[in-house]
């Protein structure tokens, strides 16, 4: 560093206690440097990250309702909203719907997003200005989207419909407002969002596998099947783990989309755990429960990053 | 002291919205910007600035209560209003993200059967005091300051009130020869006979919210039900005719997605040759539909004549304008004033010593359902209440559920919710 060489006790030629004196107070004015440049990020993470949370978890504690939420006074419950919670006839439905969702969502996201991206990787005229354009989808807000997607699926003046008409088969079923089919609509319609995210990430990733592979294994006489699966797979595999996870963290917690489109019905068939976080909170006034509610949707995609995080430790020290 | 006792509100406000916003992933919107400025100032003396918060779309209703308060505004130029459209779905969420951070509006329109759960809050002033002074209480219907009403205290006046009644399209029953329908009987007859592979013969809103409770209300009533013995034989009648009507299929399944305004566009259309729906639509379709021919009949009846009573009130916040807010008030709630804004949110009369509509029949019609209809009364947690009952709707319309299972299961999660 610039700063320590002009600090440097040879250059600046004095007694030695003197010398080890300003040294000290010098090293204590550097630590005070180097720690200002941490302190607005620090500052940052602590009133929009820790300071919410703990507030969160501390509301979740107390019988935060309508009567008491700007008076003061909630008493104390201890654990008591999160029993409330875990044994509400709501929970466990919304915590499959959940999970359908967001498994159903990230298996079609990661392999349509893996195509386009190999796709991509094969470099043709325009390729770059299309990639630019799949990312608008990515970029659209979330209330775009999703009222597209509502139309696309009505009954009567649906597109999907139109288009099953074209193909010869007539149909008027409101695939949003049947139960069987609204879920696999909402889950569709957030493939769509996704894919761009899956595509940019592992497109990344495959720029990074050296072509040398490539020609070498196929001067061996490997087929485009052998080359995909034993160079490109194992070559992409951190990149593809970090896609899954991240994908699953923004996946599980999706609110918007659902509520623009179905707001969690017909009947709770997409009720998912977000929503119900909602209702709580901002419909029902119930503070405590929606809070701990909110934690109990927190807790598996944060168990979902520290996973992420000891990933990639452990990559990066590979290195 | 005062920046101290200012600054925790604003952080548990804030923290509250970004606890959420963690959590649920960016739903929850900032706050929209309010004036921040709060004047010190009582309405006697010196420049007072009321925030004013709405969720009226362009429209008649919107231009005309801006007129109004124009007009006060030239009559005190000490007065400053400032008015916001806040959108309807985020009223809620935005009044509670400014309650926490102490910087609430001075006046909000808000749909009555909230109302009581705001004065639970805590946040909205009380008006006792001055309607006393004010005495003219008694020029309003009982049925519409119930909605204001919570723990015997009255929280707002309104500025709109209807009630659902039948639209019917005239040309199609003049060429099907038939009657609108009076009994559930003929209206299951009636609403079959018209319906066609263009249209259904009848609409109504199922949609997943309040509306669709709304309007699934006066059936049950009418059946001699009510939300306190939905495991009642009359109750389990009630929703039989009312999802009866969509498994004949003479509403769409459609009715799910559908709002009341999309209902209104439906028939608007000539989609759907009968609706249930209230005055507020009068507005619209007289700009919108404007080769419709239509009239309006009272709802069927089966056990006993019911309907359901709506609308909105205007909601005074507690907090150093109460005066001037009440001021602006008074002034909304003089006859000469509340007769322009009944005629143009399409809303019946909400003062007894005025008739903004002379001679309407249409309007005449909606006055007489109203002697039979009902306010949803149903306490501070009938929003969470009205959740459980569209869940029983929807379940038995898309047949995931009896009507006898599903509403045994909202009966049982409602019954702590219900006042006793």
């Amino acid at each position: 560093m610039i700063l320590d060489t002009r600090t440097d006790p040879r250059v600046a030629g004095s007694s030695p206690a003197a010398r080890g004196a300003r040294s000290r107070r010098r090293r204590r004015l550097d630590a005070f440097g180097r720690y200002s440049f941490v302190l607005p990020a620090v500052i940052f993470l602590i009133v929009f990250m820790l300071y919410p949370l703990v507030y969160t978890f501390n509301l979740s504690l107390f019988d935060v309702n309508a009567g008491n939420f700007l008076t003061g006074g909630a008493p104390f419950v201890g654990l008591e909203n999160y029993a409330q919670f875990l044994t509400s006839p709501n929970f466990l439905p919304s915590l499959i719907i959940t999970l359908v969702f967001t498994v159903g969502s990230l298996v079609f996201q990661h392999s349509i997003g893996f195509m386009f991206a190999l796709f991509f990787n094969r470099g043709f005229p325009l390729s770059g200005l299309l990639r630019a354009l799949m990312l608008v989808v990515w970029v659209m807000p979330a209330v775009v989207s999703a009222s597209l997607w509502r139309w696309i699926f009505s009954g009567s003046y649906g597109l999907f419909n139109a288009f099953l008409g074209l193909l010869g088969i007539p149909s008027t079923e409101p695939w949003l407002v049947n139960p069987n089919t609204a879920l696999i609509a909402v889950i569709i319609a957030n493939i769509w969002v996704g894919i761009p995210f899956h595509m940019m990430l592992l497109f990344a990733g495959l720029q990074g596998v050296p072509i040398q592979l490539y020609e070498a294994a196929s001067i061996d006489g490997a087929s485009a099947w052998q080359r995909f699966w034993r160079i490109t797979v194992p070559m992409m595999r951190p990149v593809i783990v970090i896609a899954l996870l991240l994908g699953f963290v923004h996946t599980f917690k999706v609110f918007d989309l659902i509520y623009v489109m179905t707001a969690g019905g017909p009947a709770g068939a997409t009720n998912v755990l977000s929503i119900e976080v909602y209702k709580l909170s901002f419909e029902y006034f119930r503070f405590g429960d929606g809070a701990a509610a909110a934690n109990v949707l927190l807790i598996i995609p944060l168990l979902l990053s520290v996973l992420y995080l000891w990933l990639r430790r452990r990559e990066e020290s590979t290195l | 002291m005062s920046r101290n006792r200012m600054h925790r509100p604003l952080l548990r406000g804030a923290a509250l919205t970004a606890a959420l916003a963690v959590a649920v992933g960016g739903l929850a919107a900032c706050a929209p910007g309010g004036s921040g400025s709060e004047p010190i100032s009582d309405a006697t003396s010196g420049p007072v600035t009321i925030t004013w918060w709405d969720y009226y779309a362009e429209g008649a209703a919107s231009t005309q209560l801006q007129e109004l308060l124009d007009k006060y505004q030239s009559e005190n130029p000490e007065v400053t209003i400032e008015r916001e459209f806040i959108a309807y779905a985020d009223l809620k969420q935005s009044l509670l993200q400014s309650a926490g951070a102490g910087s609430l509006p001075d006046i909000v329109v808000i749909n009555s059967p909230d109302h009581q759960q705001f004065a639970e809050l805590g946040i909205a002033a009380n008006l006792d005091e001055k309607l006393a002074e004010w005495g003219e209480l008694d020029a309003y219907p009982d049925g519409v300051i119930a909605s204001a009403t919570f723990e015997g205290s009255i929280y707002g006046l309104p500025i709109s009130a209807n009630c659902l009644a039948l639209f019917y399209n005239t040309a199609i029953l003049e060429e099907a020869g038939l009657e609108p329908p009076t009994t559930w009987e003929e209206m299951e007859q009636v609403a079959a006979a018209l319906t066609t592979p263009e249209r259904y013969g009848f609409a109504y809103s199922a949609v997943n919210n309040q509306q669709a409770v709304f309007q699934y209300l006066p059936a049950l009533w009418q059946s001699g039900a009510d939300l306190y013995d939905l495991e009642s034989d009359a109750a389990v009648a009630s929703l039989d005719y009312w999802a009866g009507l969509m498994d004949a299929g003479s509403v769409s399944q459609e009715a799910l997605n559908w709002d009341q305004s999309a209902v209104a566009a439906e028939f608007g259309q000539g989609r759907a040759a009968m609706m249930i729906n209230g005055p507020w639509q009068l507005p619209f379709l007289a700009t919108e539909a404007l080769d419709l021919d239509y009239g309006v009949a009272l709802l069927p009846v089966d056990d006993e004549e019911a309907s359901v009573t709506g609308g909105e009130n205007y909601m005074i916040m507690a907090g150093p304008n109460e005066d001037a807010a009440w001021d602006v008030l008074r002034f909304l709630q003089e006859p000469e004033n509340v007769t322009p804004m009944n005629i143009a949110g399409g809303s019946l009369p909400t003062r007894t010593d005025i008739d903004p509509f002379p001679d309407n029949q249409l309007i005449g019609i909606f006055t007489e359902q109203l002697q039979v209809a009902r306010p949803r009364a149903y306490g501070p947690a009938y929003a969470e209440i009205a959740d459980h009952v569209v869940v029983a709707l929807q379940s038995r319309m898309t047949g995931a559920a009896s009507s006898k299972d599903a509403l045994t299961t909202a009966a049982n999660a409602i019954a702590p919710l219900l006042p006793q």
